[in-house]
């Protein structure tokens, strides 16, 4: 708010009512298109994590304390025949675990120079594991469908390709876990409604061909080149974007769907329990 | 909808194999909501129309997608260029959301 929000009138300047105090206090940065309140805070937090990080397990901090104490009663509640002492410390080590698993996670991160040294050998190794799992040519005529096994590697590596799988609760039964089948959100560019503006599509295909090509030199272009037809066939499948996720379009999709199902899904069972 | 029925929509994804290799062991998926049948229909018909070769390079570029911003290669730059391009972003490091410097 401006300093003198007591003497403006938001008839006159609102603008100035709201924002001059914020534009007296802050600059925009060269690397910012826009900045507010939640970008401050963000900020706040990636420094507070950037510290936490760069530092050692802290064994003394109150923050850590509290939240030990507050999962080791939550366990306390499950397995109640363990005695709370016991808890503290079979607790400690999994936050210390998960603190080193984080530490090792974010200095990996930072080792620029051996990222550069390692290149591309990551991303090849995982490109050949997908060519194996989906091969150019069918092994043998029983193995016609056999598009679960790239599709669940990727979904190993958290990626989606053809069909985004998800738990939610039951709309009919809220107490009871749903698992839902839809189209993925994206197929390559950002929004489904990308693939009408052929400009982009075609800039889109240029990069694709380009880079796949740099990883398979050997390979014609030609099937590179018709990925980004394929995308774009499947996006025109996929229920438009302001739709997919309306309450009132759904039902007629629901119509053919019975919502009832008590199955958890690996990671929300990990989550609940 | 019961999980045959709505596999049988989509014959060419497995979906049934699918989500049981997505699903815990323990657990017994029977049936799921199906928010776009439509969809499920045509991207069968779409795969079983098309070159396994443009399906592999699919999936290949769905993992280049994916993974090019963990890996520092030229190879891969193109398409990163683009992505800032389309975000509007000047290059800025992506570590996690807090890091560097």
């Amino acid at each position: 708010m401006s300093p003198d929000y007591k003497e403006i009138d938001p008839c006159d300047d609102f603008e100035e009512l709201v924002c001059g105090g914020w534009r007296e206090r802050h600059d925009l940065r060269a690397d910012q298109g826009s900045a507010f309140t939640g970008t401050l805070m963000s900020e706040q937090s990636q420094l507070l994590l950037r510290h936490i990080l760069e530092s050692s397990y802290p064994k003394d901090s109150q923050v850590f304390k509290s939240s030990t104490s507050i999962r080791s009663l939550l366990i306390f509640r499950e397995h109640s025949y363990f005695s709370p002492m016991q808890l503290m410390a079979v607790e400690k080590s999994v936050d210390e675990k998960n603190f080193d698993k984080m530490k090792t996670a974010y200095d990996a991160c930072l080792d620029e120079n051996h990222i550069k040294d390692v290149g591309l050998k990551p991303l090849n190794q995982m490109l050949e594991e997908i060519k194996k799992a989906y091969p150019t040519v069918a092994s043998g005529a029983s193995n016609e469908h056999d598009l679960k096994e790239p599709i669940l590697l990727l979904a190993k590596y958290g990626i989606t390709s053809l069909v985004s799988t998800g738990t939610g609760p039951d709309d009919t039964n809220p107490d009871s876990v749903v698992v839902s089948v839809s189209a993925p959100y994206s197929f390559g560019l950002p929004s489904q409604e990308r693939y009408q503006d052929d400009k982009l599509v075609e800039k889109y295909r240029d990069v694709a061909v380009e880079v796949l090509a740099n990883l398979y030199p050997e390979q014609g272009k030609d099937s590179f080149a018709k990925v980004v037809d394929l995308e774009k066939q499947l996006a025109a499948a996929a229920p438009a974007s302001e739709d997919r996720d309306d309450v009132v379009v759904w039902p007629h999709s629901a119509a053919i769907t019975v919502h009832e199902t008590d199955i958890i899904i690996e990671v929300l069972q990990s989550d609940e329990t | 909808m019961k999980l045959d029925k709505a596999a049988a929509i989509a014959p060419e994804i497995e979906l049934r194999a699918l989500i049981e290799g997505l699903a815990h062991s323990d657990s017994n998926v029977e049936r799921v909501i199906v928010m776009a049948p439509d969809y499920l229909k045509q991207l069968s018909s779409i795969l079983a129309a098309t070159d396994r070769k443009v399906i592999q390079s699919y999936f290949l570029w769905k993992a280049v997608q994916s993974l090019s911003s963990y890996v520092e290669a030229d190879a891969v730059k193109p398409y990163k260029r683009f992505r800032n391009v389309l975000a509007g972003k000047v290059r800025y490091s992506t570590c996690s959301s807090a890091l560097l410097k």
